[in-house]
């Protein structure tokens, strides 16, 4: 038996139904999928609810995988849209008024472990990076959280890798301004 | 160099550590240049601080005992949503008609000195207004 079997044969045996096959999925993309939500949530309850989410949307809608990406860049575009719809539902929770406690315990225990930078300076990134298009935040938290290289970008949000670098540039260009 | 080449040249690397040996010239002498390249730098810092964070060990097991569940939960929760909110929303219902009732029951009195009010006639329709009420002190 193959110890590391490739995604595409983990896709086809959670097709026919085998749920250790989409464990071992779940293992090799988990912490991607977090760090990815992280880079548009910046807050870890709300990005392990966000991966959760994905990886139940997943394998509910396995079936529906034609395997034309590969199963990353399938699972990177479940992430970075649902991130844009939970980021719309805070932007409504916040105008609602919902949110004024939740985001002082966010500050609170993303400071906890790394008191590296100082809360103020945090929150002005959090801040500018809220800021961008949802174009550009989307290719700048996949190519700076993700580590995904402008191409593997571009074929996950479906783009020209042209208009990929362009956006990138404007992200960057756009958070030199709000930081400044 | 100038400031504009060197935060647009610094906007096209992938880190701020890249720089040119020309950008490293132009930002030890220009103290404008010099701050935006510490910005790009934290930045940085705060993108690897929040991916230093590791998933929690237990999530896997949290998603799998989901992975039975109905999709879209969040659909079979509406149904319930909006009852609760037509029931509330027939109980203000009642509360307000009950508000509405009791100020009906306004002392005819207050009326009288109300309409006064807006009548805006000082006294020279207020006997009028008295008389023309059916309300008398029993
Ligand atoms: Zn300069």
């Amino acid at each position: 038996m193959d110890l590391f079997p490739p995604d595409k044969i983990l896709v086809d045996r959670v097709k026919n139904g085998d749920r250790e096959a989409f464990t071992t999925l779940m293992e090799r993309y988990q912490q991607k999928v977090f760090q990815t939500s992280m880079g548009f949530l910046h807050n870890q309850a709300d990005a392990e609810d966000l991966t959760q989410e994905v990886f139940i949307k997943s394998y509910k809608s396995m079936k529906s995988f034609r395997g034309e990406s590969s199963f990353g860049t399938w699972i990177y575009r479940i992430t970075v849209n649902k991130a844009i719809n939970q980021l719309r539902r805070n932007k409504l929770r916040a105008f609602a008024g919902l949110d004024a406690m939740k985001g002082e315990d966010s500050a609170a225990d993303t400071n906890a472990d790394a008191p590296l930078l100082r809360k103020e300076q945090k929150e002005q990134i959090k801040d500018a990076l809220t800021k961008l298009n949802n174009a550009q935040k989307k290719v700048f938290v996949l190519f700076y959280y993700q580590e995904l290289n402008l191409k593997e970008v571009a074929e996950v949000l479906e783009l020209s890798p042209k208009a990929t670098e362009s956006l990138l540039f404007r992200a960057r260009k756009n958070l030199q301004k709000e930081l400044d | 160099m100038t400031c504009n080449e060197f935060t647009t040249e610094l906007s096209s690397l992938k880190y701020p550590s890249d720089i040119s040996q020309e950008m490293q010239n132009h930002r030890t002498t220009c103290p404008q240049c010099a701050r935006v390249y510490h910005e790009a730098v934290v930045l940085m810092q705060f993108i690897s601080e929040e991916k230093t964070l590791k998933v929690s060990p237990f999530l896997k097991t949290h998603i799998a005992a989901k992975l039975d569940e109905p999709l879209n939960t969040s659909w079979y929760a509406r149904p319930a949503i909006l009852t609760v909110a037509s029931i509330i929303v027939f109980i203000l219902g009642i509360v307000s008609a009950n508000i509405l009732e009791s100020s009906e029951k306004i002392n005819p009195m207050e009326s009288i000195a109300s309409d006064y009010y807006f009548q805006n006639n000082y006294g020279t329709q207020l006997e009028e207004i008295w008389i023309n009420t059916n309300y008398y002190e029993e």
